[in-house]
């Protein structure tokens, strides 16, 4: 569990920090090495702050960054291992703790028994069909484009469909930058800009989302897309520099980041001069209702997905500690509306809903 | 019955009292690997037992196999209209059938409560292929093919709700769900067997037992075991047009394809097309049948309106089943006719004649009663292997000359050697397509020699390996121009020959043919290079657009034949402040400069050497052109593959896979194209193209501008005209350059070429007597067993009559050859083994064997390239021969490797495009 003054002090380290450079962080929001808890979580960064979040408030979690440099102790006596980085890569790291085979290693070691959760900001993949995991939803993310805020890059688009692709001329739409046929746009003064449209790593949740929503896959997807040599990190803005740069943002990221200061742990903020898109004329923040001053996700943004905490299906009967923080409406995480909100998220009627999605071992 | 046809034959029943041998399945003699192909399948476009059925009977008639259709369902009115027409019902084998749909509603997506969103989400088709014998059975559900596609990478995408791809509930597919409802797979029982005693196969998922019968964590899905996304030819969700109309091919199964299903098996010759219409109604009344939820949470309820069609088709706790409609299909029966104690000829030669052996061969066993075993090879490399007595019939498209050959000793023996030859078939090289789009499939492609020079030199940004780590880095070894398009209808070519495909902005994936080479793939080659425009771009001029040939297709020393050079780390090598590139080009085997157009090559290079990505991050390794775009080892199979949209390029990058090292971390497919999006291009023959139902490109004749032809049978016939003489009196073939008017300048006569030296007499008049019925009842076009298939056109009557006197002469040679010394004809071992004693041929061949393979230790010293071209050199180099010192290196290397593709199988098609690289045909 967290000290406060430690939480003070970190959050005045982020403010500084923030001001002076976009480096990142050392991870300051994992449980304090030699403490543990009874569920330890790995996974997804586009969840790990709000997770974070949740377990100051939910005493049996423990959840572990995914980046942040240094391995991780998860359980008393338990190996230290790398962190797996992502969603995909959390769900394969619980994979290999449940060791089904008695042979899986996390990177050339045992873990058998060291996670209890993988956070995952998408859905069960079709790739991994079964049934032993479980992806329990608990919250909503919606995710947009974010533009550079010195660009005169439109600030509404609609998303797109394949029915459009033969319309001519190419439709101004996400789908049609992200397939390269509509390559510019026209700025103030009249100059034609060349659009760089921009994807998170390969493996990453908002990558896989980002095409899916598109109507796109990795085979389908323009040449003119790039993630520089792989390098460009979810939910950082700063690799949005160019006037001509566009790159899918989660929402509640972005608000997560612009509450940083108000967070009871620490969440970095390194928007940079990234400027979040309508789509469609609707917006992506509205005011929060009967607050001044507040802003929350609006809950009927068009572009959206659930998110998961994702546990071995068997042990939802068998172990009560697990299924009284996970499953159902009226379970811990559930129960936690306003640590949902607070980092950017949006609360979901089927939160704790443990019989729709399912999925294999990834590992 | 609401059932329009024309005529309808009762199924066949077992025919004859042959027993099943694998005629066309001789033991691995191919360079391209061998085609088991089913005798007797048959095209796609509507043919006689076309049928028509409604989903509502029509007036005054009952629907027979349909279920009764209740005015209460609540898709009644979504489906009152709903009609469907299979274009194919009878004589169905391994091949494509064309289903159309009318009466229907678009088909439209949708997102779900976890944020997915689906593009086939309400009204769809789904369709299988089911065998059980009564369509009104209360179990034929677990007699159809299905849940195929539970699995990695099942080309699906986020098309349809997943739980469409299971034969249960997602709940229910689960080891640990208790009281869960099961809808097993019902294998069809072994030829003329009961289902009684018939295991079924569960359609859950099992927890793998252990050694003690104890089950572990470890999860199964038996049904993988009978079909998986490779195999299946289940249809998740064919679309509608908006206008209600849509049009898919289902590709049907016989029982060398599917045994499971055991169609056209004796006495199991009629099985069944299951189509079930998906509207807007969810069909469930619990998460048995699947567990959809609405935005707030709560369970779909029975009837729901605007629902995504979540559940399984075949599951009956939903109500999907019901409204199915099924189809009747009557396969040919499978197998062979051939007897088992038949003489046995090898024949090998071009991929060509694969479709029309498969219908021939039948017939020449009932009336020749001789097994004419056919193994598809190079016809470069079936001509060797006619000269080097390998075998003693090679069919092939050029002229088995001294021009044709590449090692003096061929050349010394082709000498010595009597052959005879006659022309058999007339068949064509096609490029053909499947371009789907929202709206549909695009029916008409216009290509120009010079576009698919562009297409073949990998001169596009499409067909070079890229991914979207740093793209334009991928691209920038192409010239300026060509980085401009980035779709194939960008090019300016591309859109004046194809007004009509201004928007479809999908790039196409490449199927080619290989690596082995056939002369099909020279006829396409002689086209292009024809084609003076064609020609002077490949040779490195710019068209108007400025786009030219990527330059590692250019000769090496060509100015332009160089590239950017990468450091490690993915950045571009520089020198005092200048880009430093790497030299490239063709060069010929002694690495003299290759002009690309004056080499007449017999296969598709693939010389881009990029690598891809330029920065490994989380990466391990890199890929190439071969992994980007890999080739389809025969036209058959790049048919195939074009009709399934699955290119198997290996680009998307798993951390979590395990390569076959063990290391984790490795390159996976991204699996087929999805529906809607496709886009593909394969070289093939018309007859392959036309079984799995692929459109096929116009070509431009050569130096026209106006001229655009289909390989149809009036466009293969006007290609006559353009019969030129070749080295060889014999053989006349068609030169793509002469061919004018409204002729198909692909079109490419097969001959027959035979051996007579290397020959006994048993075996010329076996020969003579195959060439006698395959020119004359085998040019009768149609689909019947024995008759010429769709994709060919007859012999012209010159060439029957060429044929004729070949027949006669072949016949009436006057053998020289010690017969005991003669190795090819396969005076049938089976006969031997049977006891039986028909034939001919095999009193003398018996005892010869042995001596003959007795013999073969003294190999080594026998000159192979000496004077005595016809002995016993080649004959048998048996497992246990000690390796040959070569008199001449090429002798060595021809004979040794050739006949290791004899023997080996594939090692022939390691060989064959080193072999012959480099070799010129000026």
């Amino acid at each position: 569990m967290l000290n406060k003054n430690k939480l003070r002090l970190s959050a005045v380290a982020a403010i500084v920090t923030a001001g002076v450079a976009f480096s990142a962080l050392p991870a300051m929001a994992d449980p304090t090495a030699g403490t543990f808890a009874a569920l330890s979580g790995v996974g997804s960064d586009t969840i790990q702050d709000v997770m974070n979040g949740m377990s100051t408030k939910v005493s049996a979690i423990a959840s572990y960054d995914a980046t942040g440099g240094g391995t991780i102790q998860t359980k008393a006596g338990g190996n230290a291992f790398n962190r797996p980085v992502g969603s995909g890569n959390g769900v394969a790291a619980l994979s290999d703790s449940i060791n089904s085979t008695g042979t899986k290693l996390w990177n050339s070691v045992d873990i058998t028994g060291q996670i209890d959760f993988a956070r995952s900001s998408s859905g069960p993949s079709s790739s991994f069909p079964g049934t032993v995991l479980t992806y329990i939803p608990f919250a909503q993310d919606a995710v947009t484009f974010a533009v550079n805020s010195g660009s005169d890059f439109p600030r509404d688009i609609p998303v797109g469909a394949a029915a459009q692709d033969s319309i001519t001329p190419a439709p101004f739409t996400l789908r049609n930058i992200y397939r390269c046929v509509a390559t510019t746009y026209t700025d103030n003064d009249s100059n034609s800009v060349t659009i760089r449209p921009l994807l998170p790593q390969t493996g990453s949740g908002t990558r896989k989302f980002w095409l899916t929503t598109l109507g796109l896959t990795e085979a389908t997807k323009g040449s003119c897309d790039t993630d520089l040599a792989n390098s460009v990190i979810e939910h950082d803005g700063t690799y949005v520099s160019g006037a001509g740069d566009i790159a899918p943002f989660s929402i509640a990221q972005y608000l997560a980041q612009g509450n940083h200061v108000a967070l009871p742990t620490t969440v970095v903020e390194r928007r940079g001069q990234a400027q979040l898109g309508f789509i469609s004329g609707i917006k992506p923040i509205i005011p929060t209702p009967g607050t001044t001053g507040g802003t929350e996700m609006n809950p009927n943004f068009p572009v959206f997905r659930n998110v998961y905490n994702v546990v071995e299906t068997a042990r939802l009967t068998s172990d009560a500690t697990l299924q009284a923080t996970f499953s159902g409406p009226t379970s811990s995480v559930c129960t936690n509306v306003n640590t949902i909100k607070q980092y950017g998220f949006a609360p979901i009627a089927n939160c704790g809903n443990t019989t729709i999605y399912k999925s294999g071992y990834t590992a | 019955m609401a059932v329009k046809k024309t005529t309808r034959r009762a199924p066949r029943g077992l025919a004859l009292l042959m027993v099943r041998v694998g005629c066309l399945a001789v033991a691995g003699i191919s360079a391209v690997g061998l085609f088991v192909v089913v005798p007797g399948a048959t095209a796609t476009g509507a043919t006689s037992s076309a049928v028509t059925v409604g989903w509502v009977a029509a007036s005054g008639t009952t629907n027979s196999d349909q279920p009764v259709r209740d005015t209460g369902n609540a898709e009644y009115d979504g489906f009152k209209n709903l009609q469907v027409s299979v274009a194919q019902t009878e004589d169905i084998g391994d091949q494509a059938v064309r289903v159309s749909i009318t009466g229907f509603t678009g088909t439209r997506g949708a997102i779900d409560a976890g944020g997915t969103q689906y593009t086939d989400a309400m009204n769809f088709m789904q369709a299988m292929q089911c065998w059980g014998p009564d369509p009104s059975a209360a179990n034929f559900n677990q007699t159809c093919q299905w849940g195929g596609r539970f699995v990695d990478n099942n080309g699906l995408g986020n098309s349809v709700y997943p739980d469409n791809t299971l034969r249960v509930a997602l709940r229910d597919v689960a080891p640990e769900t208790k009281n869960a409802v099961d809808v097993p797979f019902l294998p069809a029982p072994a030829a003329g067997n009961s289902t009684v005693g018939i295991t079924s196969v569960t359609g859950r998922q099992a927890f793998k037992l252990d050694a003690g019968n104890k089950p572990t964590k470890t999860v199964t899905y038996p049904l993988l075991d009978y079909t998986n996304p490779a195999t299946t030819n289940e249809v998740q969700s064919a679309r509608i047009n908006r206008d209600g109309t849509g049009v898919f091919d289902f590709e049907t199964q016989s029982a060398e394809q599917a045994p499971q299903l055991g169609c056209g098996s004796a006495g199991h010759l009629r099985c069944w097309l299951v189509l079930v219409p998906r509207g807007t109604k969810y069909g469930g009344h619990d998460d048995s049948c699947s567990g959809l939820v609405d935005n707030n949470g709560v369970a779909y309820t029975f009837g729901r309106a605007q629902s995504i069609q979540g559940g399984s088709p075949i599951n009956p706790a939903c109500s999907y089943w019901n409204n199915r409609m099924t189809i009747p299909l009557d396969f040919t029966p499978v197998g062979s006719t051939c007897a088992p104690d038949n003489t046995q000829r090898r024949v090998i030669g071009s991929q060509l004649l694969i479709a029309a052996m498969a219908s021939w061969q039948p017939a020449l066993c009932s009336k020749l009663s001789t097994t004419y075993s056919f193994a598809a090879n190079p016809d470069s490399v079936a001509r060797l292997q006619l000269i080097e007595n390998q075998a003693g019939l090679a069919f092939g498209s050029f002229p088995v000359v001294a021009g044709e050959l590449d090692n003096d000793a061929d050349k010394a023996k082709l000498k010595t050697t009597t052959l005879s030859t006659a022309p058999v078939a007339i068949g064509s090289t096609v490029v053909a397509y499947v371009a789907e789009g929202s709206d549909g499939r695009l029916n008409s492609l216009n290509l120009s020699p010079r576009l698919m020079a562009k297409l073949l030199t990998q001169s596009y940004e499409f067909t070079v390996p890229w991914n979207s780590s740093e793209p334009q880095k991928n691209f920038a070894h192409l010239p300026t121009a060509n980085q401009k398009i980035l779709y194939f209808n960008q090019d300016p070519e591309f859109r004046e020959l194809n007004p009509n495909w201004a928007q479809f902005t999908t790039n196409p994936a490449l199927m080619l043919p290989g690596p082995a080479g056939a002369d099909a793939i020279r006829q396409l080659w002689r086209w292009i290079l024809a084609d003076s425009e064609a020609k002077t771009w490949i040779d490195g001029t710019p068209d108007k657009a400025g786009i030219s040939v990527n330059p590692f297709y250019l000769p090496a020393g060509n100015i332009n034949a160089q590239v950017p050079e990468f450091l490690p780390s993915g950045d571009y090598k520089m020198v005092d402040g200048k880009q430093v590139y790497r030299q490239v080009g063709l060069k010929h085997i002694d690495g003299t400069p290759e002009k690309l157009s004056e080499t007449l090559l017999d296969t598709f290079p693939k010389a881009d050497e990029s690598l891809v990505p330029l920065t490994l991050n989380v990466e391990k390794y890199r890929f190439g052109t071969l992994q980007y775009g890999p080739y389809s080892d025969s036209f058959n199979n790049a048919a195939r593959s074009a009709f399934r949209a699955d290119p198997n390029s290996k680009t998307v990058w798993d951390p979590a896979k395990v390569n076959a090292a063990g290391d984790v971390g490795d390159w996976v497919s991204s699996g087929a194209q999805s529906p809607g999006q496709k886009f593909v291009i394969a070289v093939t023959d018309a007859a392959s193209a036309s079984r799995y139902s692929l459109n096929t490109a116009a070509l431009r004749l050569d130096n026209s501008t106006t001229s655009f032809v289909k390989a149809d049978t009036a466009g293969m016939t006007a290609a006559l005209s353009g019969l030129t003489a070749t080295a060889d009196p014999a053989v006349k073939q068609i030169d793509p350059a002469q061919v004018t008017g409204s002729g198909y300048p692909l079109t490419t006569v097969v001959y027959a070429t035979v051996n007579l030296s290397a020959s006994d007499k048993p075996a010329l008049a076996d020969y003579a007597a195959f060439i006698k019925q395959i020119t004359v009842s085998g040019q009768v076009a149609g689909t019947a067993v024995g008759q010429l298939p769709i994709g060919y056109i007859p012999l012209t009557s010159a060439m029957a009559t060429q044929a004729a006197s070949a027949a006669a002469a072949i016949s009436a040679y006057q053998p020289t050859v010690d017969p005991a010394a003669q190795q090819p004809s396969e005076a049938t071992t089976s006969a031997t083994q049977s006891g039986a004693t028909t034939g001919y041929a095999q009193d003398d061949y018996s005892p010869a064997t042995s001596k003959v393979a007795g013999s073969s230790t003294a190999l080594p010293a026998v000159p192979s390239a000496g004077g005595a071209g016809n002995t016993a050199v080649i004959t048998a180099l048996t497992t246990d021969t000690p390796k040959p010192t070569p008199a001449a290196p090429d002798a060595f290397w021809g004979q040794s490797s050739l006949a290791l593709s004899l023997g080996g199988g594939l090692s022939g098609a390691i060989f064959a495009p080193l072999l012959f690289r480099g070799r010129r045909f000026s």
